[in-house]
């Protein structure tokens, strides 16, 4: 059986664990009230942009041109994913499940570009081809850096250096569900972007001014800035809102915690109550006889 | 005058989603004006100035790069940045524009100076629209004097 001090010093240490989890959530939660706010800003931008890209593309025909080439008939595709993970840990399954999704999708050997200390950590020890260190942190990102990571993976495209590119990070659907998401981005693909269950295209031939080639090197670019700003900026709202629910659960299950603590310390004290008492009558009653 | 939709979307904000008469802006080869009725077509956006009427009254926006898009009875406008000229952060234009000078001196890569340049036109774009804020009384000159930068 537990003494009191042992109790105590356990109760002491939940207590402790206890205010940190709730300090944590506190701060993620107005972190995810802020990234909140810019995802509300972003969203419709990122929405439009690939509406918008969608429909160009299906008109454009993809006719050979270099956004479109898909280059089947190369041997050794070079296939790239930007990876988003978050810089930190604690924050429930975020980090894991991204990880996850992104083994299940990125076949051995593959190129990653990865964003985030966490599957910066993880990547470095695995079968894969880390291309290009980013120094951006994930928090609070900037469209300044998105710009050069979506400038660096169409230069790599158009040189070869990568056949396809694409972007992992968490689509936050609402605060508790956070899903994995995968966005292939090069070559422009007109069929995956006007997959079925997607409102129908309507009857509309745009011309390209001033030609086809010169608009989309214009388009494209912009393009992959707003998807990677987009995606940088929910990976980071769903890691906030990630790390507000397991700082909350953690915190409830201290709670938990110190209840039943505070039970077998109630216990423990009334058995060492009871067994003084005894000891007391005991040695009353050894004096009597 | 017909009006049709008309949206000027950035990365950071909505700008403007509403009705408009006449929406002008600088493409590939100089100002274009947008009016009801246009062809569905697509085409850059340099920086420069945007003009937007709307229930009789013109607006000025200053915006970078991006690309329009115009379909029936609707224009989409996406830029990296755009901001209304009374908006317009003059100090922090006038510092981008300093620190883009210095680059444009001291840098020797291609890229960088490329990207230098730019930066110094969006500061020049944002001043003149901004200057003509201040000049407001003048519409003719206000007009000539916000002209893009080549």
């Amino acid at each position: 059986m537990e003494t009191m001090r042992d109790i105590r010093n356990r109760m002491k240490s939940v207590h402790q664990s206890l205010q940190v989890t709730s300090a944590m959530k506190l701060i993620s939660t107005a972190k995810l009230r802020k990234a909140r706010r810019r995802l509300d800003e972003t969203l419709p931008y990122f929405e439009a942009v690939r509406g918008a890209i969608r429909e160009i593309e299906v008109y454009a025909g993809g006719n050979g041109e270099k956004w479109f080439d898909r280059r089947e008939r190369k041997e050794d595709r070079r296939v790239a994913t930007l990876v988003i993970t978050a810089d930190k840990g604690l924050a429930g399954g975020y980090n894991h499940s991204l990880i996850r999704f992104a083994e299940e999708h990125c076949p051995r050997g593959s190129i990653l570009l990865l964003l985030g200390a966490v599957g910066k950590r993880y990547f470095i020890e695995k079968d894969y081809r880390l291309m290009e260190d980013f120094a951006v942190s994930t928090k609070e990102p900037t469209f300044y850096e998105a710009s050069e990571i979506a400038a660096f993976a169409a230069s790599q495209f158009i040189s070869g250096g990568i056949d396809d590119f694409r972007v992992i990070f968490t689509r936050m659907h609402s605060t508790v569900k956070l899903e994995p998401e995968m966005i292939t981005l090069l070559p422009l693909d007109v069929e995956t972007i006007s997959a079925p269950g997607r409102r129908s295209l309507e009857d509309t031939v745009y011309s390209y001014e001033p030609d086809e080639e010169s608009l989309f090197d214009v388009l494209v670019p912009h393009y992959l800035k707003g998807i990677v700003y987009g995606a940088l900026v929910q990976a980071f709202a769903s890691e906030q809102a990630a790390r507000m629910t397991a700082m909350d659960s953690a915190s409830k299950n201290a709670d938990d915690m110190l209840d039943r603590l505070q039970l077998v310390y109630n216990r423990a004290r009334q058995a060492a109550i009871t067994s003084e008492v005894s000891e007391i009558v005991a040695g009353a009653a050894a004096l009597e006889d | 005058m017909a009006e049709f939709h008309c949206e000027i979307l950035t990365p950071h904000r909505r700008l403007y989603a509403g009705n408009a008469e006449a929406v002008i802006f600088v493409t590939h080869d100089g100002e274009l004006e947008i009016l009801d009725q246009h062809e569905p077509c697509v085409m850059p956006v340099r920086i420069g100035l945007l003009r937007l009427r709307a229930d009789g009254r013109t607006r000025k926006a200053a915006v970078t790069e991006g690309f329009a898009r115009v379909k029936k009875g609707r224009l989409d406008i996406f830029v990296d940045a755009a901001e209304w000229d009374e908006e317009i952060d003059v100090p922090r234009a006038r510092s981008a524009l300093e620190r883009a000078s210095a680059r444009l001196s001291s840098e020797t890569l291609r890229w960088r100076l490329d990207a230098s340049a730019q930066a110094a036109a969006r500061a020049r774009n944002r001043l003149a629209i901004a200057a003509s804020v201040v000049r407001a009384e003048t519409p003719a000159q206000s007009v000539a004097e916000a002209s893009p930068q080549p």
